[in-house]
Formats: C-alpha cells, structure tokens, sequence
C-alpha cells in the first residue's frame, strides 16, 4: 500500500507557508494566521484537515485557492508554483481547483437563479453554446441529485441541504481535478450531512476527485479522510493515515482532541487534564513549541525550542519533542488501543 | 391660606409684567424720535468719491454739504460758502468760507484747507473715486489757493464756465482735511461731514444710524436719528412698512402703489425722479449698428399701454432724451406704437423673419418687470429677446464695458441734464457710453454747449444734441419715470428741494 | 415582481400622481389655449375664474398654462439631474467601495467636502459660476447629490465584496469587471432605487429654489420654481400665483416620497420570503 501511495502523484503541495496580517493596533507587530505550514494530497485522496475555531483553517485554505498571497513559502499545484500567479494563468489554474463553502446559503448570489448558479464558471471560461450550457447544467443537476424544475427557483426558496448540492453542482462544472470543501457540511443538520458527505464521497469515486475537507469536527473528518492534518494556531502539529492517527497519535494537541469526542458509551470517561490553560492570545503567540502553555507534558526545551515536523514512518508526521516518550492512550475507546497512562 | 398667597402672589407678578412691559413702550415712545427710512439700494461706501451720484447714500445730503447750492428757480446761491467772484477769463474762482462750521466727531472748523483737501483726493488712488473726478474736472486745477482760513481760491488750466454748478453737485463735498488724514480709507465706514446729521453706527447698504449734529451751522435737525434700512425687495419694504418698522420707503411696483392709494396710514408722493426708462442698444453690434433697425424697434413698444396698464399710470410718457423736470431738456420724442410698420422696417433692413438679442438688467422686480413686458412686445414683431439678468456688479461692469447687446435700466444723472448727455458722448465709450454710441457730430454740440457760459446759447446747443439722439435712437425711452414714496402720517414736513433731495433737517415726526 | 409593486398601495399612489405631472407636461399645448409667454396686461393679478382656473399672474399670463408648461422644465431638469448624479456618484462608490486604496482615500475626502457645503449653497455657486443653460441647471442641481449616491453605492459595495458568493466567483476565475457587473450591481440595486427616489423629490426642490433665487432659466420660460419666484412679489395680494405653484411641487415630491417609501417595502429582502 505504501508503494501504491508513493506513486500516486502529488495534486497538492504546501511548502511553509506562512501568512501574516499587519496588526492594526500595533505596528510592527502582526497576527500570524499561518505560521509555516507544510502538508501534500496525493491525487484520489482525501485529505482531512481538523482544528480548533481560530486556528488558520480558512486562511490556509485562501491561500490554497491564491485568494490570498502567502507572506512566505510557496503552494505548488501539480508541480507548478501558484503562489503569485495573476490574470490567464491563475484562471486557467482555476478550473482545475474549486472550492465548496460553509453557508449554503450566503455562497448563492440571491438574485440569480439556480440556472444562472451553475452556469457561472461555464459561462466566466466560455465554455460552448447556449444549449451546450444548459445540457451540461442539467448534466451536473442530475450529477448531485438536484431535480431540474428547481432550476427556475432563487435561492432563498430551497433548503440547506438543497442549496449545498447547488454549490456543489457549480463547483464541479469544469471538471476539476482538486475541491477544497471548507466546513462545507458544518451548517446542515445531522440528517443533510450524512446525505451530503455520501454524495461526496460517490462524486469522488466517479469522477476521480481529490479532496481536501476542512473542518472542526472529528467525528466528521475522521468518515470522509484518508490522511488527516491536525492543526492549532496557526501550525500542523500532526499529519497521518487515519487509521494510525487514532490508534496511535503522538502529539499532545491531537490527543486532546480526539479524548473530546464525545462517544455514546456511558462508560466513557472525559480526559480532563488533557489541555490546561486557555488559549493563547493572537496577539501573544507563545515562543518555543506552539502548544507548551497548554501541554501537560510541557519541559523547558518546549520553551524556547521550535520542534518540526518530523517523519516517524507510516506515512505519520508529528511536530513535538517528546513524540517517542509519550504514551498517548485513549481512555475506554470501543476503536482504539490500550488503557490511558498519565 | 395658602391659596389666597398663591393667587396674590400671581396678581402682582401679572401687573408687574404689565407695568414694566407699558413702561418700556412708553421709554420708546418718549425718549428719541427716531426717522426709519428704508432704501432699495445704496453704494457701498460713504465715501461721497465712489458715488456715481447723489443717491450713492439715501441720507448723503444730510450727512454732507457744498459750497454752494440751488434754489427752486434753479438759480445758484451760498451755502458753505457766503460769497463769490468768478474771474473775468473764467480762470480764477474766489469763495468766501462762512465762519464756525463745524465738522462731525469733534474734527473742529471747516477751513480753505478742507476744501482743497477734498478736491485734492480725488485724485489719490487709494481714495479710489470713480465718476468724482472727472465731473469736478480736477484736471483742470491749476492750483488752489489756502493762505486765507476763510478764503479758498481755485485756479484752472483752461476757462470753465459751469464751475459754479460744479460746486453745488455732490462730487465737491467737503470734507475733513483731519478726518481723511487719520482715518484714510476709513471715511468710507465712518463719514465726516458738515452736515445736520452725523454718522452713529452701522453698515451703508445694509442698515446705520445717523443722529442730530447739535453743532450744526445751520437750522438743527428736529428727529434725534435716522435709520437707513436697505431693502431690495420691495415686498420686504411693504411688509416693514405694514409691521410699523420703516416710516418712509419708495415704491415701484403698480400693485403695491396700488394698495397705499386709500391708506389711512401712509401718503404717497409722486415725484419726478429724473430719470428715463431706457432700452439701450449697443451701436457697434453688427444687427443694431444699423439706424433703422433702432428706428423700427421703437415701434414695436406699446407705450399706452405700457403707461396705463403695466404701470397703472403711475408713470409718464416719455417726452425726451433728458428727462422733463431736468434742466436743458427737449420734448423731441413721438412715442408711437406701430407693430405693422416696425415689421416693414425690419424686413427692409434685411431682417424679414425678425433676430434673436440679448438683453441685459438688473435682476432685481424694478428692472425685470417692465423689461418682460418689453419682451413680449418684441416677440410680437418677430424679435427673439433673450434676458439676460444678473445681479447689480456684475451688471455695470458688463454695460460699462461696452459688452451688452442690448440692455434696459431706469437711468439718469441727476437733474442736471449736462451731466446726462455725455453718457451718449464717444470718448465714454467705453464708460458711461452703455450703447457705444460715436457720432462726432453730437460731440460737437455738447462742445459748444460746454464752451459758452449764456444760458440761452447752452439751452440751443443742448436741444440740438438732442434731435441728433432722436434722429440717431442709440437707446429707445420707454417711459419717464416717476418715483413714488410712500411716507407714514406721522412724518411731518417731508421738503424736496429744486432736486428732489429731502430737506433731512427740517423732518418731524408727531405722535 | 410586477404584481406585488401593484399591490403595493403607496407605489401606486406615487405612480399615478407622477404620471399625469408627466402627462400634463407633455400634453400641455392639448390642455391649455393660452401661450404661456403671454401678457395680458388687462388681465393681471385675476383670482381664479372661470376663464383662468388658476388665476394670472402679475403680467396678466394664465398661470394654469405656466404651471404645465412649467412642468417639462422641472421634472426634466430634475429627471436628469437626478441621473447625472446618480450615474457618477454609484459609478464612483462602486469603484471606490470595491478597490479601495489610495482612490478611495482621496475621493472620500473629496466627497466629505462636497458634503459638507450646504446643497443649495453648492447649486447656487455652480448656477452662477456656470452660465444659465438648461444643461448648467442640470448639472447645479445634480452635482451636490453625487455624494448620496456614492455614499449608498459605497456602502452597499463594502458589504457585499465580502459575503461568501463573491469568494466564491472569484475562485471561479471571474474577473473584477465581471463581478462587479454580474453580481454587485444587482444587489446593490434595491438600494440605489430606494436613494433614486427619494432624491428626485430634493431635485425637483432643489430646481424650485434655483428658480425661486432667479437663478433658473432665463424668463419668460417659465418653471415651477420661476412662477413661485414671481408670486412671492404678489403674495398678500394675488395668493394664487405661489399657492398653485406650490401645490404641483408639494404634489409630485409627496409622489416621489410614496414611491420610495413603497419600493423599500418590496425590495426588503426580509419580505422576499413570502
């Protein structure tokens, strides 16, 4: 299996980057939403990337989409370094990468029509006729399992669940090869996301899609990925296959996260001392390791030492000091190994 | 007992605010008797050098005095000056000052030095007198002569016949020789003069206050002050007047003499104001430089009509060039109202479907109301006149420029009418020339009238000047204007002199 | 759409009353026998009769004719006014509103300045500084509403750059051009009607006052704002004159007001639910 990954070729590859925003208040002084973040999707996958609210999630995904420019590092599609491209070639690029947002209902322009909706990209890359549009909107409409009289309808007169599968059928109108969904499941209720996240993963076998789904919710991450990134603050703390994440998580963040899950078993126990402390300032960015205000495990090298991402094999990244003395072990878990050890 | 300390103490705040409110009515009413005059327009300087006429200060002849004056047969006779004698070449001209004249603001004795000053500045550029000059004609001063207080003695470059007359025109007010040397072009704000009343306080042309000189050389003022109040729109003059703010004020709209006719309240007096209602023509357009276009727009006005109608009959036929009343004037015109014939004159003239002009007034009810009607009697005849209305500064400066095709404007020069004819003269055009008019042959006569010193020879001359302007049409008179005042009751003994000016001193109010 | 603006009772109060001001300026010459430059020097200052409905003025014109007459001049003067200020001031606020920067710095304070001149002041220096053409008046009473639009046009654009359809046609590979007219502008638009209409009712003031100070058109064309000019000399003793003058600009500004007022019920977009 490892062979069949390493030649599946490289869709996607984040090289430290790093987006800073002058600070309003105080001069010389920034928020740094991205602070040197380094990750590749492999095409046909799914990669999952989870985090906490505030942790540079969306701004990574800007930058991905070059809605942003990265303040340094670099993001190469398909080889090619998209950084700071502009005008045709930055279009062109732009057909092969789309993106699905959160709010169905604020991604839809309210007065255009369903129609309209999806024929946007079609008719921005002057895709064909007049008819070849049509049958190719009604094509995508059949694709998502949207009925075609909801083409003449406005927006505001379909449901979530409705409105998401539009934003999908308009993401996927010029066959692109990459989609960035960012929380695009976050606003439906538990009923339309299971629906939605089935479409998804369908669209993605039959169309050969990779993924990259971004979002706060593990359970959610942990159905739809292949490799999973763990992010906080700004920094990837952890990337690895799903399977080995959650059997075997190094880092202390990841650890905290996943013992928050709530699982239907009563005879679960909450991990409380997994995180201590509150979450650090934007504007107080801790020095040394991202998270040592938090950890339990936290020694002076954490302080003043940055760790990197370091590969430990099996396809398992970890960016922490200590990831090959701790022992990680989710408490009770029906899925996982081991009892806890503090 | 509380109530009736309630109820008591009401009472006597109620007839304490009574009593202070009756007793400031009747503070006002017993202490001052004070003139409010209202004026539609003024100068705006006090600076008797910046007028273009008498009317430069509505109260301009009782802040100020001259050396001589008119008498109702329009014969010269002392004022500031006892006695005179005139050389026998016309070269030299002695006056004899009166004795303990009295300037305002404790300026002390007019003196010959005060006299030569006021003639002497204007000529200063920082004076910056307009008309002044040239009508005293101070270019012809040889020099003046004040070794004597009480003696001023002028000596001219050329012979000059109509000093005199000079001397009893506004242009040689005096002034304070102390005055003018402290306040320099403060003269202009606070005035110095001879006269019965002196300056108080306030703005020209918006409102002041002038009060009794009570050193006075001559009959004391009867009213404690004056206040001059400008009003431009006279329905804000009929509305003071209504509301018991102004006491005296001029109306020239028909409809508002019109409702004063049966007043209890008020009187009205009509005067001849000497001035002409004058549609002017600009001689050196192309369309109008042609006589007989003048000539046939003259026909196209239906003065009848204009005189009884519009104006309600509160104005005159026009008779000539110089109005009636004025000195020198000539009945030469025949207004006739002839739309028929004006056409045909037109069409021989080349200009069959009539032309477009443009007319500049005043945008003011005295200018465009009767210039409208005009309007419509030209459209009658095929002449597309255009208005073009602007506010007074910027009127004179385009009509003194000579740029205006045409223009309409009440008009005169006071009651002299020597003093009006060289507005048709060629070396004021540009100038006073509004119409551009250069006939060397009319120049020739107002030379010859200036030349004589017979009253006879100056009369033919004159009226000669005149048939050439009626022959010629530079401008077309459309009426002879009238000027009606309206005067509240309790104004007493309103005297004009020979020139309309009001006797100031010898008004009286009376409960 | 068209049946719920018909619904809508104020639209249609302020529509009908807006069409027969229009009407009445178009037909005039059908409506009237009189010339509306006139005098009838026989005849002025006659209170309302049956040969003058609405009495004459001071030159014996009938004012019921300079009223209709008068109508083509104020409601075009004030029709393209209304225009020039709105095409230039949203032009301006979109541009502004969506490129920021140095050009929205710098035409922000301009437009801070021009607010900050009392709007009558700003039309009367342009009146007299520019000449009196018909043009001129347009551009004296359409120039100081610029900043009302554009302040709409602004805001309007500040919001909806950043609301999540715009990302994401951008991410499709839209340009800005295409953006701004296929997607801010039609949402921008509900509120550029709303401030379109209620604009109208000032610049038909606006023409009036111009009128009224003599600044309007030369005479004897007349113009509501001319006939109340010269009724205001007669006031006490010929009423007719301004009253009637009055009452078509009191009428059709109502008409304006009830439109506006009207239309931002309908294009509410909390109401579009049902």
């Amino acid at each position: 299996m490892k062979q069949e990954e390493e030649k599946r070729e490289i869709i996607l590859e984040v090289k430290d980057v790093k987006k800073w925003f002058p600070n309003a208040m105080r001069k010389k002084s920034f928020v740094k939403a991205v602070d040197g973040v380094s990750f590749c999707i492999r095409r046909g996958e799914t990669f999952g990337l989870v985090g906490e609210s505030g942790c540079g999630k969306s701004t990574l995904s800007r930058l991905i989409l070059s809605l942003y420019k990265p303040t340094e590092g670099q993001v190469f599609y398909r080889g090619e370094n998209i950084s700071h491209l502009s005008g045709a070639r930055l279009r062109n690029v732009r057909r092969e990468m789309q993106v699905i947002f959160q709010d169905p209902y604020e991604s839809l322009d309210p007065y255009l029509d369903i129609e309209e909706i999806i024929r946007e990209p079609l008719d921005i890359h002057k895709y064909g006729t007049k008819e070849q549009k049509r049958e190719r909107v009604e094509e995508l409409c059949s694709l998502v399992g949207i009925p075609t009289n909801l083409l003449t309808r406005m927006p505001h007169q379909l449901s979530g669940g409705q409105r998401q599968r539009v934003s999908i059928a308009r993401s996927l109108a010029l066959n692109p090869e990459f989609v960035i969904c960012d929380e695009a499941v976050s606003a439906l209720d538990v009923s339309m996301q299971a629906q939605i996240l089935n479409l998804l993963g369908r669209l993605q076998k039959d169309l050969s899609l990779t993924y990259l789904f971004i979002s706060h919710n593990l359970s959610v991450v942990k159905y739809v990925s292949d490799t999973i990134g763990v992010m906080y603050f700004g920094h990837i703390v952890e990337i690895a296959p799903k399977e080995e994440l959650f059997s075997n998580c190094r880092h202390p963040y990841t650890y905290a996260l996943l013992s928050a899950v709530p699982v239907p078993d009563p005879d679960d126990k909450i991990q409380m001392d997994a995180l201590k402390g509150d979450v650090p300032s934007l504007f107080d960015v801790p020095g040394g390791c991202i998270f040592h205000t938090r950890c339990p495990y936290a020694s002076e090298d954490c302080k003043y030492k940055e760790p990197k991402l370091t590969d430990i094999g099996n396809g398992h990244q970890v960016a922490c000091h200590k990831y090959d003395t701790l022992e990680l072990k989710l408490a009770g878990r029906r899925n996982s190994v081991g009892k806890g050890e503090a | 007992m509380k109530k009736r300390n309630k109820l008591a103490a009401l009472i006597t705040a109620a007839a304490m605010t009574v009593g202070l409110v009756m007793s400031a009515l009747n503070v006002s009413a017993e202490s001052e008797k004070v003139l409010k005059v209202a004026t539609n327009w003024e100068k705006a300087s006090f600076d008797y050098a910046q007028w273009s006429d008498a009317s430069g200060c509505k109260v301009g002849t009782a802040i100020y005095e001259t050396l001589l004056t008119l008498d109702e047969n329009k014969e010269i006779q002392p004022y500031l000056a006892e006695s005179y004698e005139v050389s026998e070449d016309y070269k030299t001209y002695t006056f004899h000052l009166r004795q303990g004249v009295q300037f305002h603001a404790g300026y002390g004795e007019m003196t010959s030095e005060d006299v030569a000053y006021s003639l002497e500045r204007l000529s200063d550029p920082d004076v910056g007198a307009v008309t002044a000059p040239e009508k005293a004609k101070v270019s012809n001063i040889e020099s003046m002569d004040t070794s004597d207080p009480y003696t001023f003695v002028l000596n001219l470059k050329e012979p000059d016949v109509n000093v005199l007359m000079d001397f009893a025109s506004w242009y040689t007010f005096v002034t304070s020789k102390k005055a003018g040397e402290e306040l320099g072009t403060g003269l202009g704000q606070t005035p110095v003069g001879t006269g019965a009343f002196e300056y108080e306080s306030g703005k020209i042309a918006e409102s002041y206050t002038v009060k009794k000189f009570e050193d006075y050389w001559g009959e004391t003022a009867k009213v404690d002050k004056i206040t001059v109040t400008l009003l431009a729109d006279e329905i804000n003059a009929v509305n003071a007047f209504d509301a018991g703010e102004i006491d005296i004020t001029g109306l020239s709209d028909a409809n508002n003499i019109k409702k004063y006719q049966d007043s209890e309240v008020g009187t009205l007096t009509q005067i001849s104001d000497n001035q002409n209602y004058y549609l002017g023509m600009n001689c050196t357009d192309e369309i109008l430089s042609n006589k007989e276009v003048r000539q046939a727009l003259s026909y196209a006005i239906n003065y009848e009509e204009l005189i009884d109608a519009y104006f309600q009959g509160n104005q005159k036929l026009p008779s000539g060039y110089v109005p009636s009343d004025c000195m020198y004037s000539k009945a030469t015109l025949t207004p006739t109202y002839d739309p028929e014939k004006c056409k045909e004159m037109l069409a021989e003239a080349g200009y069959p479907d009539g032309f477009t002009v443009t007319c500049s007034a005043v945008n003011d009810t005295m200018s465009k109301g009767p210039l409208m009607v005009i309007q419509q009697y030209l459209a009658a005849v095929g002449v597309n006149m255009e208005l073009d209305l602007a506010e007074y500064a910027t009127y004179i400066e385009k009509v003194r420029a000579g740029e205006a095709q045409m223009w309409f404007m009440i008009n005169g020069d006071g009651f002299m009418g020597s003093d009006w004819l060289p507005c048709f003269a060629s070396d004021q055009a540009p100038g006073r020339n509004w119409d551009m008019y250069q006939n060397p042959e009319y120049d020739e006569c107002l030379e010859n009238a200036e030349a004589t010193a017979d009253l006879e020879e100056k009369t033919e001359w004159y009226g000669k000047a005149q048939d050439i302007l009626t022959e010629d049409m530079p401008s077309i008179v459309c009426a002879e204007y009238m000027s009606t005042t309206l005067t509240r009751n309790t104004v007493t003994n309103v005297e004009r002199d020979v020139r309309n000016y009001i006797k100031w001193n010898l008004v009286d109010i009376t409960e | 759409m068209l049946k719920r603006l018909l619904h809508n009772k104020m639209i249609v109060a302020g529509a009908v009353i807006i069409l027969i001001m229009v009407f009445l300026a178009v037909a005039a010459p059908i409506l009237t026998p009189y010339d509306y430059a006139a005098n009838s020097l026989s005849e002025m200052l006659n209170p309302p009769s049956l040969k003058h409905i609405m009495g004459t003025d001071a030159y014996g014109k009938d004012v019921w004719t300079r009223l209709i007459y008068g109508a083509r001049i104020s409601i075009k003067v004030s029709f393209i006014s209304v225009l020039i200020a709105l095409l230039s001031g949203t032009a301006i606020g979109l541009l502004c509103g969506y490129f920021r920067g140095c050009l929205d710095f710098f035409v922000g304070r301009l437009m801070d300045i021009m607010m900050s001149f009392p709007p009558i002041l700003l039309s009367m220096i342009i009146a007299i500084s520019f000449g009196k053409t018909e043009f001129n008046m347009c551009l004296a009473i359409g120039i100081p509403v610029i900043p009302n639009f554009y302040r709409i046009a602004r805001s309007e654009v500040l919001s909806i750059r950043e609301r999540t359809f715009i990302r994401a046609s951008q991410t499709m590979g839209a340009g800005n051009a295409y953006i701004i007219f296929r997607h801010v502008i039609p949402n921008a638009l509900p509120q550029i009607f709303i401030t379109l209409s209620s604009t109208i009712g000032g610049c038909i003031m606006a023409e009036s006052s111009l009128g009224f100070l003599g600044l309007g058109i030369a005479p004897p064309t007349p113009s509501w704002g001319a006939v109340i000019n010269e009724g205001k000399d007669v006031l006490f003793q010929a009423p007719w004159v301004a009253c009637f003058g009055g009452l078509m600009i009191t009428l059709t500004t109502l008409a304006f007001n009830l439109l506006g007022d009207g239309l931002r019920d309908v294009l509410d977009p909390k109401l579009r639910e049902n």
